[in-house]
């Protein structure tokens, strides 16, 4: 006898119909007992939904329900038949096939993998591994195994693979006689034996609920079980010839079947989150006539999902997206990736990054490390550009308290995972103790947020490491704690953790579980071509005509079964809305879907003009919660808009606390590049921190070479005449200086840079010896000016000058003395070019460094007369030496009172306005200043 | 040529601009598809993924079209020239290709390559899973492999090698500069071959001893009758001692001797002075050469090592760049037979049509080379066509070679070549004008003067590609004018000025004619941006095409600044200005040197972000700003919003790299403004009513780039390349070296023109040209588009300031235009505002007595322990083998119903263990740790009919065991007793191990639930009954399911744990 087909009409929700069916076939008068029943769905949520269906049935009813067991497909045979070997679990049939590809003969492997990984390349053969593993899940569920491809592909007229399957045959020929000999079967071959020797048996009754494609293996368990199986089918009758004996769709009555929609029903929107918000103005068009649990929002493809659960969110309907959340973007998958990357080789920025993870966070805090450990690790690094560390880079000075304990903390912490190679199994509980010790520190609450995601993530890890039990040794080689690491967060990674339980709330379901869906209501996004349907085109293995050929899944049927599902919704729904898209979140165009075109003949062309037009109009308005709050959930506050522009423009400055009574001469430049640029970098000290640079940048190199050329000058070899002297004495102080700084073996590109420094110095040698020989002597160097000993008096008022000079060389022999400021910048620019600009009589003073010093020479007891300028030691190294400023007494004079405007405006605290920028050298107060906001960014350099 | 029979032929088209390029192709498809040709055999490409949708959807609507009504299959029919085509066959031909939409092979060339790549990944040593990278995450590998790079020389040798990149100088940044220079050469680099890079070769300089000898009698040379002399020998003698081969060359005496010079201010050169000079000569242009080759080799052995470096990092990640798909199809043996790849494509490509074939890389010409060999041939079947325009070729710097279109006529048999210049877009005012400019293009370069051969060179190319235009909207009003801009004043910036008045014309445009779309196109991005700041100046809005970064928005900034805080608390710029926004005080942040406070948000931060993603936490911060925000700033937020949710997925725990990510994309405002304003490269492909080019002031030939660079062929690989010298150095090299300089300069000049005739082009109605006036000095016209506009349409005197110089066409050309213009043509949603969130009011009905779906799912035992957990328990994995122990006994005992109807043997509970694949235990002694378990009284009590039947030997501890008021008492064992009830808004389901009803005849008249545990307890009453505490929600759980079930009262229904272990029973 076959299977009994029952045609359920869609003219209702199909699991309306299956609860009809199995109370009519299974209840009786009081009881409706579904012990002796297995029912079948075609997904995981369909099951529930029936269960819950079925509780609410029998309270309805009155009646004692013994519930049916509820499966999905793939979880039917084993129902049936007894395996009679343990089976191998995911990661054991991949480390099973990674070993069989790297048995393999090179000239067999040659045959479909021309470059293989490398021998130790674990990672690598598990890739290839799990191709080939899905692979022969998918054809062996066909029935088929590699071999068979390679015969039936012969019959294939484009078909030139025969010499690649037979060499893949010969993989899986290995993988299957590496799993015999370990007494294991993987779950396909379980089932197909059991097909082989007709070991399927029951004496449950089968209900097919809305399986509507089976594969081959299915096929034949089902035959086996037959005078059971009752096959539910969600379409009237009059349809019966689309459907076979099994309850399947015929995919040929399907390809061109028509799909009964109205114009209305479809709408075409832009972007996805337009197609989201497209879904609110159609819920916000149903008027209050439904509830949240009549609705279920069809989401195929998850670019639009996030932006209906956020419009929807802000409305205060809550909703609940049936993906859930990835695994990946759980605190504990972060945790351990972030943990394994700092293992790897303990650099830096992997401490950086595992150290701002907030459970690491939280417990380095309760572990009593300082909490501002983040500013002195920016701090740190900004000083000393560590590349790792240990002892390769990040030692803090005992000093550094809170690095030292941060340090130590986080080696505590992960200490559990470091050490030579072991048996995976033995990294499991170390791995589950770190876990442990940052996530579960206070007990937990299971139906709350975010512990209920916490736990369930956990959870999922100690399933996969449980599971490493299984294991046999001999496939998996002895491995270290990074990649054990590594190895778990594969194997979880295409997980998701479930989406916590939300009474009333709107669902959002994947296409495939909405034909069994039973809202009355249903608003379906995402209806474009490669979408609903996808379809495949061109593959590594099995391209479609070769999987129409094998008869296993093709385009034909996904198409079937996708014009089956539309079918059914439009059918079924008292209110159906699609939405397609015009374009992706990356702006590429979108088509329909064919479904949506599966219109008769005259109703075509109007259709395509309406969905294929070019757009232009460009986006609607996103959607914002208006008048009263929906119901549900509190409703995000939205206060009517407000703009308040001046709440964005940069603050004004307040008066100081005290008033300013002394100035570095170098923040004269400041001021007047932008008084109130000067007034949040000196007045308020901001700076920016942060951990990105690369390399030295020009500060840092210039305070290192300054240090060296202060040492050389208070060092006897001041005075030497012979360059080769003051180079080694150059060389070693910044072999010295450097070590201190970057430790014995700094970055590569530090090392490199402090190579270009050191040519640099080596060309001031030279000058410098050719200098001393013209009778010049270094007198003071690094000459500090602080306090109150260099008044400048404006309006008779002094205002105490701050200041180190670099150097001040006399010449004895003309009594001639020369202050001097290094300058290592990669260009060479003169006093002149540094201190003033325009032309002519329209000159203006943009920096007084240098003639102010000379306000600074009585503190320091020098008199006579003094000439200025820099020693420049640029990239260009024939530039080196230097440069004299050539002002006169006027124009020093027009100086001094550019100083004194400054000095008074500073009293005045005049910080107001902002020059507009950008201006070069505070790119750090930029944001502050309203930089590309208020304007774009206009750059006054492009002169011609 | 003409039709073979049911073939179209080979066809190249040659379309100017505005002829209608998508056209041509949807009907070739058409045709194709008309006369039976299996529309998934047609592969038809084109560059970007908006075209190919435009040209898919162009055959589909036009289909559409004919199929509406038999007028219009017969407009269809006659423009394909398919006279059969009536309604019906359009009907039938529409339902065919929308059924095989998944089939259509239109798409990007990207796209084709990819599916390629995708189908032999393992042939072409691609790891499994690759994918194509985003270019931040490419940035990052970059970054990588420099460091790694600069890791793995010598420290000396690094250095010495940057110091060769920079000629010689000590350059500060070493990171830097090699990424400065990846970014500029890689492309470069990823195409030439590595002997490319060591063409030039060295040169054998004199001995030492000989350029000693020779210095010595040049420095000798009596050269006392002529001070200049003296003066010019002293200066050659400096440069030689500086080793500045190129000045000693290029400047003054040597440079005279190695011209071949014997003379000086006109009095002969003394001999030995010639003779040693020569010598020296020779010994500095070999010294310079080699230099110039070191330099050269330098640059290459550096991207050498980067390449690898990088190389490896992709392959280790699994990421490329649509690039290395290419480059890896284009090295693949694959191609050789490209028969073999139709099977893994799913289709043989019979058709090929390629769009804008001038942007086709040599790379790209590689890979599709075969195919296009294969469809050209003679088979008849098959056939190959083409659409492009040399003159619109402006991506030669990215790749693509309108050289390989002037060779496509060579290298495939049997073309037939169309040119098409009959413009579907532009009035005649502007096709005049463009005619005008262009059609004696080298006329008027050549007016410029001397040194101009590169750019006459191309002008001579080019203008033998242009022939005339015309256009078919003949009644199209139309203007066009050049005027010249005010000057500037003392300290303000010529361009600047110009952007200025450009601005000024724009905003009266925009009254004038309030319907047109403005298209307004520069050469740089800089003039971009001055441009927008000039139009909002005037209250122009203006969008600026391809957007700009969303910290364009103050309220962006604000939240961004937040991140920047959450990464970085001791940023007190951060801090500051986060402080000072609405977003600061909402939070709580108001004093920006509260650094504990600071510390605190950070963390906060930092968990919002991991916990909900950025895409709910950063649209939680928006709702806190969005009500001080202006409508601008409210539709930024809410693009920042979008930007966030499409980060998610490769989310860090670092929010520097989503700040960066935020600051680095370019985001267009989601309507387009009227007035757009964009660089000429990214007009490409579009058209607007008015084009107004403010920047027409910039040089032929702009800055020399840090290489030139050779192919072997139009499209095979870059054979030789060379460091960039100065022009006069030129005549030093070697002839095809030379040449090498020559061709770049031509190359440059030839786009600089198509970058011209691009922008002329886009006009519909009106061209207006703004250029500065004359410079006060002028002497000749300078070499810039204004330039060679001048030439062409003023007679190139020099220009006054405000001025209009040149104008063609009606200046009231918009009051025509309501009439004149077909609909269509302008943009009538342009003028709208930017969007903005807009209130929707959403009602739902309230969920009043409607059992909630999706009730909250419970099996008992997660009412275990009352609702709390503590991790550390979970994770320890002993707990986890107590628990398999705990589901084989479960299981085992399962097996047993009435003890007294026998035991399950040792094979039957073996089976038991491998269902549940718990086989793999120490399974013998389990199974006599069980059987020892089955003789303790207790279970064994449980287990037995004859307990419940001997109510008199004082068992008589539930009600299930037998009373005497029941006749005929007889019980039922149940086990693994599923159920499932609801209870409020939970759906509890779940097994019950073993349930025990009694019944009187069939009237259940009490029951007895058995639970088995398995906990190792002491027994000691303490532990058991905080024990039994812990289980009772779940013994009362399973109590709820049996009453409601049997319909017994309560007190009918027992509930006992069983200890398996202790031995124990325990009524709950
Ligand atoms: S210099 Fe000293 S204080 Fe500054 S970061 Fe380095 S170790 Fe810390």
């Amino acid at each position: 006898m076959g299977i009994e087909r029952i045609f359920l009409g869609w003219r209702q929700p199909g699991l309306l119909a299956v609860t009809d069916f199995l109370q009519g076939r299974f209840g009786s008068a009081g009881t409706l007992d579904l012990e002796g029943a297995i029912v079948v769905v075609p997904g995981a949520r369909a099951g529930r939904r029936l269960l819950e269906m079925l509780v609410l049935r029998a309270e309805a009813h009155k009646l004692a329900l013994r519930p049916p067991e509820i499966v999905t497909l793939g979880g039917l045979p084993e129902r049936l038949y007894q395996a009679k070997r343990p089976l191998a679990g995911e990661l054991t049939q991949h480390l099973a096939w990674a070993q069989a590809l790297r048995q393999c003969e090179p000239g067999v492997l040659a045959a479909f993998l021309p470059s293989p990984p490398a021998g130790d390349d674990l990672a690598g053969w598990l890739g290839v591994a799990e191709m080939l593993a899905r692979l022969h899940r998918e054809l062996a569920a066909d029935g088929l195994d590699f071999g068979d491809v390679a015969s039936r592909g012969a019959a294939l007229p484009a078909f030139r693979e025969s010499a690649r399957w037979q060499a893949l045959a010969e993989v899986q020929r290995q993988y299957l006689a590496l799993l015999d000999a370990l007494e294991l079967w993987d779950i396909q071959t379980a089932r197909r034996v059991a097909v082989r020797q007709r070991e399927y048996r029951t004496d449950r009754q089968i209900v097919l609920a809305g399986t509507v494609d089976l594969n081959r293996v299915q096929r034949q368990m089902l035959d086996q079980v037959a005078e059971r199986v009752t096959a539910l089918i969600l379409a009237p009758e009059e349809l019966a010839d689309r459907f076979d004996e099994h309850g399947c769709l015929r995919p040929e009555a399907w390809e061109s079947a028509e799909i009964a929609l109205r114009e209305e029903q479809i709408e075409l929107a832009e972007a996805p989150p337009d197609q989201a918000a497209a879904a609110v103005r159609a819920l916000a068009g149903l008027d209050g006539r439904y509830c949240a649990d009549d609705i279920t929002l069809g989401v195929p493809e998850e670019q639009v999902a996030p932006f209906l659960e956020l419009y929807l969110g802000r409305q205060g309907v809550a909703t609940r997206n049936a993906a859930g959340t990835p695994m990946a973007q759980t605190a504990a998958f972060r945790l351990l990736a972030a943990v394994a990357d700092y293992l790897e080789n303990r650099r830096f920025d992997a401490l950086a990054a595992l150290v701002r993870h907030p459970d690491v966070e939280a417990h380095l805090v309760r572990r009593r490390v300082r909490p501002e450990y983040l500013v002195a690790l920016d701090e740190y690094y900004t000083c000393h550009l560590p590349a790792a560390v240990g002892p390769q880079g990040f030692e803090p000075a005992p000093e550094h308290k809170t690095l030292m304990a941060l340090h130590r903390e986080v080696e505590k912490l992960v200490g559990g995972l470091a050490g030579p190679s072991r048996p995976l199994v033995e990294w499991g509980q170390p791995i589950l103790d770190l876990l442990a010790k940052l996530l579960g520190h206070r007990p937990m609450d299971p139906a709350a947020e975010p512990d209920r995601q916490c736990l369930a993530a956990c959870e999922a890890l100690r399933e996969a490491v449980l599971g490493w039990r299984a294991i046999p040794p001999s496939l998996v080689p002895p491995v270290g704690g990074v990649q054990a690491v590594r190895l778990l967060l594969r194997q979880v990674q295409d997980q998701a953790v479930p989406p916590p339980q939300v009474p009333h709330a709107i669902e959002l379901l994947g296409w495939l579980e909405l034909p069994l869906d039973d809202a009355p209501v249903l608003i379906a996004t995402g209806m474009n071509e490669g979408i609903v349907p996808s379809a495949v085109r061109g593959d590594l293995f099995l391209p479609n005509q070769l999987r129409a050929a094998l008869g296993l899944d093709d385009n034909r049927r996904r198409y079937a079964r996708d014009a089956y599902a539309l079918s059914v919704l439009a059918a079924s729904r008292e209110h159906l809305h699609l939405i397609l898209g015009r374009r992706d979140a990356e702006g590429n165009p979108l088509q329909p879907s064919r479904l949506l075109l599966a219109c008769g003949g005259a109703a075509l062309a109007p259709r395509v003009l309406r969905l294929m037009a070019p757009g232009g109009e460009g986006r609607r308005p996103v959607p914002l919660p208006a008048g009263a709050p929906a119901v549900s959930a509190p409703a995000v506050s939205a206060p009517a808009v407000i703009a308040r522009p001046e709440l964005w423009e940069p603050p004004r400055p307040v008066k100081l606390a005290e008033p300013v009574t002394s100035m570095r001469v170098t923040e004269f430049r400041d001021y007047l590049a932008c008084p109130y640029r000067y007034y949040l970098r000196h007045r308020l000290g901001l700076a920016a921190l942060d951990d990105g640079a690369e390399e030295l940048d020009g500060g840092q190199f210039g305070s290192l070479a300054h240090a060296v050329l202060a040492a050389f000058g208070q060092s006897e070899a001041a005075s030497a005449t012979d360059p080769a002297i003051i180079f080694a004495f150059l060389e070693k102080t910044l072999e010295e200086l450097s070590a201190q700084k970057f430790g014995s073996d700094p970055r590569p590109v530090i090392r490199v840079q402090l190579e270009q420094l050191r040519s640099r110095l080596q060309a001031f040698a030279r000058w410098q010896a050719e200098w001393a020989a013209q009778g010049w002597r270094i007198q003071t160097v690094e000459a500090s000016v602080a306090g109150h000993d260099a008044p400048l008096i404006v309006d008779g008022q002094p205002m105490y000058l701050r200041g180190r000079i670099d150097r001040i060389d006399v010449n004895p022999a003309t009594g001639k003395s020369i202050v001097f400021d290094y300058k290592t910048a990669d260009m060479a620019r003169t006093p002149e070019e540094t201190h003033r600009t325009g032309r002519g009589a329209d000159k203006q003073w943009v920096d007084l460094q240098l003639p102010l010093y000379r306000h600074l020479l009585p503190a320091l007891g020098i008199g006579g007369e003094v000439a200025l300028g820099y020693l420049l030691l640029p990239k260009d190294t024939g530039s080196t030496g230097e440069a004299l400023a050539e002002w006169t007494d006027e124009d020093l004079q027009s100086a001094d009172d550019m100083a004194a405007d400054v000095v008074r405006k500073v009293r005045r605290e005049e910080f107001w306005p902002p020059q507009p920028g950008p201006i070069e050298g505070f790119d750090e107060l930029a944001v502050i200043c309203g930089e590309g906001q208020l304007a774009p960014q206009v750059k006054e350099d492009d002169k011609e | 040529m003409g039709k073979k029979q049911g073939r179209l032929p080979n066809l190249v088209i040659r379309a100017s601009a505005g002829t209608g390029k998508t056209f041509q192709l949807s009907n070739r498809f058409l045709k194709l598809a008309a006369s039976g040709e299996p529309p998934d055999t047609i592969l038809a490409t084109t560059f970007t993924r908006k075209a190919a949708g435009e040209i898919l959807s162009r055959v589909l609507l036009r289909l559409a079209e004919g199929a509406m009504s038999p007028s219009g299959a017969a407009a269809l029919a006659q423009k394909l020239g398919e006279p059969g085509l009536d309604q019906a066959r359009c009907q039938g031909l529409l339902a065919s290709l929308v059924r095989q939409l998944h089939r259509l092979r239109i798409g990007t060339l990207d796209s084709f390559f990819l599916q390629m790549a995708r189908s032999f990944s393992l042939e072409l040593g691609l790891p499994p899973g690759w994918q194509i990278a985003e270019e931040t995450d490419l940035a990052a590998l970059r970054t990588e492999a420099i460091r790694a790079v600069i890791g793995q020389q010598d420290t000396s040798q690094a250095a010495k090698l940057m110091r060769l990149l920079s000629k010689g100088q000590v350059s500060r940044s070493i990171s830097e500069q090699v990424s400065e220079l990846v970014a500029e050469l890689y492309g470069l680099y990823a195409e030439s071959s590595p002997q490319a890079w060591e063409a030039l070769g060295f040169a054998k300089p004199l001995k030492p001893e000989e350029y000693e000898q020779a210095l010595g009698e040049f420095a000798a040379a009596d050269c006392s009758t002529d001070r200049r002399l003296a003066t010019a020998r002293e200066k050659a003698l400096e440069c030689l001692r500086a080793e500045d081969w190129q000045a000693a060359l290029t400047e003054g005496l040597l440079g005279r001797i190695a011209a071949g010079n014997t003379s000086y201010h006109n009095k002969p050169l003394p001999p030995p002075l010639v003779q040693a000079g020569q010598k020296l000569a020779q010994y500095c242009q070999a010294m310079w050469r080699n230099q110039v080759a070191v330099q050269t080799e330098a640059t290459g052995r550096l991207l050498a090592l980067f390449d690898a470096e990088y190389q490896r990092l992709k392959l280790a990640y699994g990421v490329l760049h649509f690039d290395d798909v290419a480059r890896k199809l284009a090295e693949s043996p694959l191609l050789a037979r490209v028969d073999d790849l139709d099977f893994r494509l799913d289709g043989h490509v019979a058709h090929l049509m390629l769009d804008e074939f001038q942007d086709t890389s040599a790379l790209q010409w590689r890979v599709l080379r075969p195919l296009a060999e294969r469809v050209a041939g003679p088979d008849g079947r098959t056939s190959f066509f083409c659409v492009g325009d040399v003159k619109q070729a402006i991506y030669g710097w990215r790749g693509g070679l309108a050289e390989i279109f002037d060779a496509l006529e060579k290298e495939l048999p049997n073309l037939s070549v169309q040119s098409l210049a009959l413009s579907r877009r532009s009035s005649p005012v502007v096709i005049e004008v463009v005619n005008r400019v262009f059609q004696d293009l080298r006329e008027h370069v050549e007016q410029w003067g001397q040194d101009n051969n590169s750019e006459c060179g191309a002008a001579a190319y080019w203008q033998q590609r242009f022939s005339p235009h015309q256009t078919a909207r003949e009644n199209l009003p139309g203007y066009c004018e050049l005027v010249t801009a005010p000057a500037a004043q003392e300290g303000e910036v010529q361009r600047a000025v110009t952007c200025r008045y450009a601005a000024q014309l724009i905003q009266r445009l925009t009254g004038e004619a309030p319907e047109c779309t403005i298209g307004v196109l520069a050469r740089k991005n800089d003039t971009v941006a001055r441009l927008i700041y000039e139009l909002r100046q005037l209250g122009v809005e203006a969008s600026e095409e391809g957007g700009t970064a969303l910290s364009d928005s103050a309220p962006v900034q604000s939240v961004l600044s937040l991140l920047t805080l959450a990464d970085h608390p001791g940023d007190t710029t951060a801090r500051f200005h986060l402080a000072h926004t609405p977003l600061g005080r909402a939070l709580g942040l108001v004093q920006y040197d509260d650094l504990e406070a600071a510390c605190r948000l950070s963390a906060e931060v930092r968990r919002r972000l991991l916990e909900c993603g950025y895409g709910p936490a950063v649209a939680q911060w928006v709702d806190r700003v969005r009500p001080y925000a202006s409508p601008r700033d409210q539709m930024r937020l809410e693009q920042l919003v979008e930007m966030a949710y499409g980060y998610d997925g490769g989310s860090s725990l670092r929010c520097d790299d989503f700040v960066q990510w935020v600051q680095q994309s370019r985001v267009e405002s989601p309507r387009p403004a009227r007035v757009r304003v964009m660089t000429i490269h990214q007009a490409k492909g579009l058209e607007f009513d008015i084009v107004v080019l403010p920047e027409l002031d910039v040089k032929l030939l702009g800055q020399s780039p840090q290489l030139v660079a050779a192919r072997d062929g139009p499209a095979g690989p870059i054979h030789r390349v060379l460091r960039y010298v100065s022009k006069k150095t030129w005549s030093l090299l070697p002839a095809d070296f030379q040449h090498l300089f020559e061709h770049h300069e031509q190359t440059v000049a030839g786009e600089a023109f198509c970058l011209l005739y691009v922008a002329m082009t886009r006009a519909i109605h009106v061209l207006h040209m703004v250029i500065p006036p004359s410079a006060p000095n002028e002497k000749k016209l300078p070499k810039t588009y204004v330039g060679l506009l001048r030439a062409a349409l003023t007679d190139g005197r020099p220009l006054p300031a405000e001025k209009r110089i040149f104008r063609h066409g009606d200046p009231r050309w918009y009051k025509k235009l309501r009439r004149a213009a077909p609909p269509g043509t302008t943009a009538p949603a342009a003028a709208q505002p930017p969007s903005m969130p807009q209130p929707v009011a959403l009602r739902l009905a309230p969920p009043e007595g409607q059992v909630a779906r999706g009730l909250q799912r419970l099996g008992p035992s997660a009412l275990e322990g009352g609702g709390q957990v503590y991790l550390p328990h979970r994770l320890r994995l002993e707990s986890a083998e107590v628990l398999d122990r705990g589901t084989l006994l479960h299981a085992w005992m399962e097996q047993i119903g009435w003890l007294e109807d026998g035991l399950p043997d040792d094979a039957a509970l073996r089976q038991v263990a491998i269902q549940l694949q718990l086989a793999r235990r120490d399974l013998d002694a389990e199974l006599a740790e069980f059987r020892s378990l089955l003789g303790k009284r207790a279970i064994r009590s449980v287990l037995s009919r004859a307990t419940y039947q001997s109510a008199s030997q004082g068992a008589k501890t539930t009600p299930v065991h037998a009373t005497a008021a029941i006749a005929n008492p007889h019980w039922e064992v149940f086990r693994e007793w599923p159920f499932a009830i609801r209870d409020g808004d939970t759906l509890l389901s779940g097994k019950v191990d073993r349930l025990v009803v009694l019944y009187d005849g069939t009237q259940p008249v009490g029951a007895d639930i058995v639970d088995y545990k398995t906990d190792q307890l002491p027994n000691d009453p303490g532990a058991v009954n905080k024990r039994v505490e812990y289980y009772r929600p779940q013994m009362e759980g399973y109590r709820k399911a049996v009453i409601h079930w049997t319909g017994l009262p309560a007190e009918r229904v027992s509930a006992r744990l069983l200890f398996l272990y202790l031995g124990r029973t325990v009524m709950v």
